[in-house]
């Protein structure tokens, strides 16, 4: 579970404090696959950054599973990431120089916890990869690339997963493949999923969709 | 180390081309210490053979055995084990080479005649044996030699483990031949007294003479001292630059690389585990270049003439291997401060 308590988040330009995130408090809850639509500039991404604990509120507080991000220092930030948050980004976020399979491997070298190797394997054959695991990210192609960030956000068991423009660099079939993935994986897994995106079509696979504008968060339809 | 490792592997050429620099830097640091160490022993070996604690020599002799004249009688039954020295320096010539070469006049058994490994001892007058550097340069067992300084003619009837003295060979041979080439040595007159006795220090020696422990006498002998700092800067030196190219290529890579270290730190991996990785890749680039460095230095040592005096001393290569590889993960710290830098913010937009 995801909780946004009275969170403001503002930033000093020159004389100026902008307030990218107005006064927010809001809860997610698992299972949940929740859209943050806007227009550039409108606060989506600070939403998520703190959303996925990259960087704590001006005031009030964040709750990542009853853990108050307010006041962790960076080491513990990054261990909270770690177990609790999986990062699905807009440009690939694929080491270059691993293997497909090896992208798992490195994970697992920084935490134990992670999905059987039967249960990747299921994993790999659901979002068709398993012709690739051998491959590096440079031969394969961007909808490949997103399913397996996607198997990589899954991978780590976390219990939040946040997508920024997720499917930005694919075509639309492959856009809506990968929604569909994402969608059923964190219904079936019990995940909640925030996902950050310009692109409506999207919205039609989420539980609830809001849109943010100037920095203040509301519930759509 | 499981990304460094794959970072390398996958990028052979770039990690071939860094390591090429540090196999070179080795290569050029082992050989200069070999050089140094062979440079080093050509002015002290003779020395080194005598296993001494201290020698003798007159005080007004500034240090060297050349100018020193002891009285045999001054010096006499005073440490546990003692030999004379009588010294003069000649050119010798077996007809077909000219060399160089002090001939030591020593007494029977004396504890400073090196190892004998070829042919006899000389026994007779006008009989010499000398040390193996001689035989390299294409002296033999049997031949005559002539001096620059001398009308005697003296016989090699053997060669000595190698034993050069201040860069030149020497020719071992007793007290009444050396007389007869330096009349001045009479009996009674030696150059130096060499001492083998651990509690030298607590004997008295007249206000003539004066005590010199053996290593402040090598450091003494004529440009040893300056020949030995310069080789030791060059290698200072060379340790320096190694780890600043060595910190510049890596703080490069580090800086290609700031991107995936952001969205690495974004999934939430330490900075400890990226700085591990930066110090591994160091490590496995270091010791890989030195030890092919390392084998390349043995390897042009079996194809140097002789003449080139060059001696490699496992143990000073290991320490410097060791000292090379440590300046690169010094090299490297600028690189892992970077890592610290970098925002896992702005690295994912």
């Amino acid at each position: 579970m995801l909780k946004f308590e009275n969170v403001i988040k503002s930033f000093k330009d020159g004389d100026q404090t902008i307030e990218a995130v107005k006064n927010t408090s809001i809860i997610f809850n698992k299972g949940e696959c929740i859209a943050i639509i806007g227009p550039s500039g409108s606060g989506k991404s600070t939403f998520l950054t703190i959303a996925g604990a990259l960087q704590t509120p001006t005031e009030g507080d964040v709750k990542i599973n009853g853990q108050s991000i307010s006041g962790m220092n960076s080491k513990e930030l990054a261990h909270l990431r770690l177990n609790e948050i999986g990062f699905i980004l807009q440009a690939s976020n694929l080491v270059p120089f691993l293997s497909v399979k090896q992208q798992f491997q490195l994970l697992k070298k920084s935490k134990k916890d992670v999905m059987a190797d039967s249960e990747l394997d299921e994993l790999f054959e659901k979002l068709s990869l398993k012709k690739v695991k051998d491959q590096l990210p440079s031969e394969i192609s961007g909808g490949q690339k997103q399913r397996v960030a996607i198997a990589k956000s899954l991978y780590t068991n976390p219990s939040i997963i946040l997508a920024d423009e997720p499917t930005a660099s694919l075509d639309t079939e492959n856009a809506l493949k990968v929604m569909q993935i994402l969608k059923e994986e964190t219904e079936q897994r019990m995940k909640t999923c925030i996902i950050v995106t310009h692109d409506e079509r999207l919205t039609e696979y989420c539980d609830a969709v809001y849109k943010m504008t100037d920095g203040i968060l509301e519930k759509q339809g | 180390m499981f990304l460094a490792w794959n970072e390398m592997i996958r990028n052979k050429l770039k990690f071939s081309l860094i390591i090429g620099v540090l196999v070179m830097i080795s290569y050029l640091l082992f050989l200069l210490s070999g050089l140094a160490s062979g440079l080093m022993d050509m002015n002290r070996e003779a020395v080194d053979q005598w296993e001494a604690d201290a020698i003798i020599l007159n005080d007004e002799a500034n240090q060297t055995i050349q100018q020193s004249m002891i009285a045999e009688d001054d010096v006499e039954n005073l440490f546990e084990e003692q030999a004379t020295l009588k010294q003069h320096s000649v050119i010798a010539s077996n007809g077909d080479i000219e060399e160089n070469a002090f001939v030591f006049g020593i007494e029977e058994d004396s504890f400073l005649l090196p190892k004998l490994t070829e042919g006899e001892q000389a026994e007779k007058e006008n009989e010499v044996v000398a040390d193996y550097s001689l035989k390299e340069t294409g002296f033999e067992v049997g031949d005559e030699l002539t001096l620059s300084n001398s009308d005697e003619i003296l016989t090699l009837t053997g060669f000595t483990e190698s034993a050069k003295y201040s860069a030149s060979s020497v020719l071992f041979t007793d007290n009444k031949t050396i007389e007869k080439l330096n009349p001045m040595l009479s009996e009674d007159i030696i150059n130096a007294l060499v001492i083998r006795d651990a509690d030298w220090q607590n004997s008295e020696v007249n206000d003539e003479l004066e005590v010199l422990e053996i290593e402040e006498f090598i450091e003494s002998l004529p440009g040893y001292t300056a020949q030995s700092l310069t080789l030791n800067f060059m290698i200072i030196f060379l340790f320096v630059i190694s780890a600043a190219v060595i910190g510049i290529f890596l703080y490069v890579l580090t800086l290609q690389k700031t991107s995936l270290f952001g969205v690495l730190k974004a999934q939430g991996f330490s900075n400890g585990y990226l700085a591990r990785t930066v110090l591994a890749q160091t490590f496995i680039i270091a010791v890989i270049g030195t030890v092919i460095g390392l084998g390349l230095t043995f390897l042009t040592g079996l194809f140097l003439p002789p003449a080139v005096p060059v001696e490699f001393n496992y143990l000073t290569m290991i320490i410097y291997m060791v000292v090379l590889i440590a300046v690169a993960m010094l090299g490297s710290l600028s690189s892992v401060i970077s890592v610290r830098k970098v925002d896992p913010l702005k690295a994912i937009g």
